[in-house]
């Protein structure tokens, strides 16, 4: 689904994490995370199978990762896309 | 839980946890929130735009989540207030404890240090990439006067000397004019000189009045320390980028001034003063100001 406006989940607290989703031309993730080194593919991994799970296009997701777990990833992904309009 | 503080006597109690960190309390700001433990104020932490302030954990409570917690408010009530990005100014020794917060740090001075969450600064780049261009670049720093033939001389006697001229601006100056009117005026005034770009620098810029100075002692030099980091962020981040080498600097300078050619010259960036005896006086260097 297309992204209609700027959503956001989640916290800076230590596992957890901070979603952004806004509008764009192209699908675009990017993750700032304090155990980036280790785990940028995994995130990365995690956050494309919720997107492609719900279809998302024309959205840059920022991540601001502190160590969170699979499911808080998916957590706060669905619910900073259902803010922006992208789940339906 | 994060509350808004809002009560004078709320604010009060914010005012007191500030001053007793050692930092000072300085009005002007979009929000003020705050934790509360046992009915005490905790921490605090304040929003001015985009930029965060006043950041404030009482000493029995360091170490632990707080800080993630006020930030946590902060950032999430700025992206909301339609910021993509979120500026923190404070002292040296709190860097860390932002890094760890994901935050990106974008100058380091010897009393301050920005940094910055979001990928503001990497967008900004991006955006303006278009204008690089290739060779030994120079730049100049316009501020907010109406574009004068003082201005223009200035700007051609510099264009001589390099391949490539950046003309910068910035919503930051401290300027008469609005800015979309400078702008327009700047860009009309040099449209016909091939090798000159006009460059905005937003908010990376470090204008006077964006820059907190609540965790700077009274007797402080101010507009100093905030000249030395616009010019290292400059120097350091964004000169590079443009292969900016050289910077102009109408004749003129002051103590200020000199400071930030100190800070540029270290970073390898050669500083020219252009003598210019029928310059507007309101030229000025590179990338700072008069106070």
């Amino acid at each position: 689904m297309k992204i209609q406006r700027k959503g956001q989940a989640g916290t800076m607290q230590s596992s957890d994490l901070m979603v952004i989703v806004e509008p764009a031309d192209d699908l675009v993730i990017e993750i700032e995370s304090t155990v980036k080194k280790q785990f940028e593919h995994l995130i990365r991994a995690k956050l494309e199978q919720v997107l492609a799970k719900h279809g998302t296009e024309g959205a840059r997701i920022s991540v601001n990762d502190r160590g969170a777990l699979d499911y808080a990833i998916e957590a706060r992904l669905e619910t900073a896309l259902r803010r922006a309009g992208g789940l339906s | 839980m994060i509350a808004n503080l809002i009560a004078p006597a709320d604010v009060a109690a914010a005012r007191r946890l500030i001053e007793s960190c050692g930092l000072s309390f300085q009005p002007g700001f979009n929000d003020l929130v705050g934790i509360h433990e046992e009915g005490s104020l905790v921490a605090v932490g304040a929003r001015a735009g985009r930029v965060l302030k006043m950041l404030a954990i009482a000493p029995a409570q360091r170490g632990g989540s707080l800080l993630g917690e006020i930030v946590s408010g902060l950032v999430t009530r700025g992206i909301e207030a339609g910021f993509d990005a979120l500026l923190v100014f404070t002292k040296p020794a709190f860097a860390c404890s932002f890094e760890a917060l994901n935050f990106t740090l974008l100058a380091a001075g010897e009393k301050a240090v920005l940094l910055e969450f979001g990928n503001g600064f990497k967008r900004w780049l991006a955006a303006n990439s278009d204008w690089r261009r290739a060779g030994i670049n120079g730049a100049l720093m316009l501020n907010g006067t109406p574009f004068s033939p003082g201005h223009r001389q200035l700007i051609e006697t510099a264009a001589r000397r390099v391949d490539h001229l950046y003309v910068l601006v910035s919503a930051e100056d401290p300027a008469p004019l609005p800015f979309p009117d400078r702008w327009r005026l700047v860009g009309d005034g040099v449209r016909d000189m091939a090798n000159v770009v006009v460059l905005d620098l937003a908010h990376y810029r470090i204008g006077a009045a964006s820059f907190p100075t609540y965790f700077l002692k009274t007797d402080d030099p101010v507009a100093q320390i905030r000249a030395e980091l616009d010019a290292t962020l400059f120097a350091s981040r964004i000169a590079p980028f443009f292969g900016i080498a050289r910077c102009f600097a109408g004749a003129g300078s002051g103590a200020d001034d000199a400071a930030m050619a100190l800070v540029l010259q270290a970073h390898g960036i050669e500083v020219s003063v252009i003598p210019n005896p029928d310059c507007d006086p309101h030229c000025n260097p590179p990338p700072g100001d008069k106070q």
